[in-house]
């Protein structure tokens, strides 16, 4: 799974590569998330602006990454592609997550 | 290690002997190739030291003949030579010589070229010896292989039993289902059921993931959604007011409530599930259903154009925050009802487009036409040919309501 990462502002931007988010990539990417709770980051915002996928696998994985980032901490979402959002929106994780449209609005969501 | 000596000179045999002796080999001499085979087969020794030119047959001749034997050991062969020139070299290789020694022979040279010979039978050896426990790991895996595949379709024959027949009819409802399961089993599960003397319950649910992991949910859940009297039973509660032998049918949101608190994990959303619990009024063909993540099911009116009902819904088992509320659809006889798995929408051709939603419902809308029982059968036929297999990703199924005559 290509992963990249980079710090604006004290948040860390987490990018996946990867144009499908399933049960082949569920288990590295949740290992990957848990890799950056274990260096401390707790301002993480996931550009999801490559996946054009996820299934049913994917979606728990990001789940699991919210609960793991607990309260103190904040994830945000951003860039979700059309079928993502449709995901979100039959199984409500639209109600769920923090939902930005892009990058900048992402960042302001953890000046709030 | 053991050595043969192969010369027609006594006196060369009984000098090479002393030497090798005197080094630590255990040596056996013979004077010609035919003797000298013999012993290779009955003593099995590896490391032949052969004089070129004998009566009777040449060192050659003796390195041919070892090459074509039919042994599972490799056999190094020195052969002594007076012959001068790169030519001589050239056929002692093609014959099958592994190293070449001069005369007249030079005996530290004689023990380094040895001592060459013996490292190369010890890395023969070592590969022999793994390559013996990689094909018993081999033949092991094989039959573990074997066992798994015998357990898988046993699980598989018991997960089919637990599915109603692919057509059932209550109390003038009419199910008709089509399951492709994506391996032996699956996390797909659907049932449908008599609650009571006028109510008919019905679930379809898809496991996040498939396999096995998958399949054994699916088996808890089908176990916990039954009607009958058990206490285990999350459909039913109580003694129904009038009819004795039945308990009371809860509400599809108070069902899906109850799983929803049940299946919280700590390792939250790594066994999870999307589904649509539903009770069917057949007194008044209503239907009242909770949508909790899966696909919005297809309404197809008998006097309209399919559509899809529902808004999604939180899937069970992935937040405690999930709030679950029903959808009441007021239903006329020649109405049908489909409710299927993600695993048809987001089934992909070769290039990787999904067969989506929109194909479905027209997909519904076009097979109104065809006689009832022909047209989850048309169904399945356009998504293999979509797919370009009968295998697929995912699990596949698909449930079919229809309110029909009393006595269908």
């Amino acid at each position: 799974m290509r992963i990249a990462t980079k710090q604006v502002q004290g948040v860390l931007i987490l990018v996946v590569n990867e144009s499908r988010l399933d049960a082949n990539a569920a288990e590295t990417f949740k290992e990957a998330f848990q890799q950056l709770l274990n260096e401390g980051h707790q301002a993480i915002a996931f550009d999801m602006g490559k996946i054009a996928f996820i299934d049913s696998s994917g979606l728990g994985a990001i789940v699991n990454c919210l609960k793991k980032i607990g309260p103190n901490g904040k994830l945000v979402l951003f860039g979700i592609t059309a079928p993502v959002a449709s995901m979100f929106k039959i199984t409500r994780m639209d109600r769920v997550f923090n939902l930005c449209s892009n990058e900048e609005e992402a960042l302001q969501a953890f000046e709030a | 290690m053991r050595i043969l000596i192969v010369d027609d000179s006594a006196f060369i045999r009984t000098m090479l002997q002393k030497a090798l002796e005197k080094w630590g080999y255990k040596v056996t001499s013979v004077d010609n190739i035919n003797a000298a085979t013999q012993v290779i087969l009955t003593d099995g020794i590896q490391f032949i030291l052969t004089d070129w030119v004998m009566p009777g047959g040449d060192g050659p001749t003796l390195c041919r003949r070892i090459r074509e034997l039919d042994v599972d050991f490799y056999i190094y062969i020195i052969l002594i030579t007076s012959l001068e020139g790169a030519q001589p070299l050239i056929d002692g290789m093609a014959a099958g010589a592994d190293d070449f020694i001069h005369k007249p022979i030079q005996m530290e040279e004689l023990r380094a070229r040895i001592r060459a010979g013996e490292r190369v039978l010890q890395l023969e050896r070592s590969l022999h010896d793994r390559n013996k426990k990689l094909a018993e790991l081999g033949d092991n895996l094989l039959a573990m292989q074997n066992i798994i595949q015998a357990d898988l379709k046993v699980a598989e024959r018991i997960q089919g039993k637990l599915l109603p027949a692919n057509l059932s009819c209550i109390l003038g409802v009419r199910m008709e289902a089509l399951f492709r399961p994506s391996s032996h089993v699956s996390g797909d599960i659907y049932n449908f059921f008599r609650l009571d003397d006028r109510r008919v319950g019905f679930y379809a649910i898809d496991v996040a993931g498939h396999g096995i992991a998958a399949a054994m949910m699916s088996l808890t859940l089908s176990q916990q959604l039954v009607p009958e009297i058990r206490p285990s039973s999350l459909i039913t509660f109580g003694l129904h007011e009038s009819l004795p032998g039945f308990k009371r049918a809860l509400p599809p949101t108070t069902v899906v409530t109850r799983l929803n608190q049940q299946y919280q994990s700590d390792d939250a959303g790594t066994l999870y599930f999307t589904m649509i619990y539903g009770v069917i009024d057949t007194a008044t063909h209503t239907i009242d259903f909770c949508q909790a993540g899966h696909p919005n099911p297809i309404y197809l009116p008998n006097d309209g154009a399919a559509q899809f009902i529902g808004d999604g819904g939180f899937p069970v088992g992935l937040t405690l925050l999930a709030e679950y509320e029903s959808i009441s659809l007021q239903c006329s006889k020649g109405d049908s009802l489909f409710f299927y798995s993600d695993g048809i929408t987001e089934c992909m051709d070769e290039k990787g487009q999904m067969f989506g939603e929109d194909q479905l419902l027209q997909l519904i809308e076009e097979t109104r036409q065809l006689a009832p029982e022909n047209v989850l059968n048309a169904i399945a036929e356009r998504i293999a040919a979509w797919r370009g297999s009968t295998k697929f990703d995912d699990d596949i199924s698909l449930l079919k309501l229809s309110f029909v005559d009393i006595d269908c």
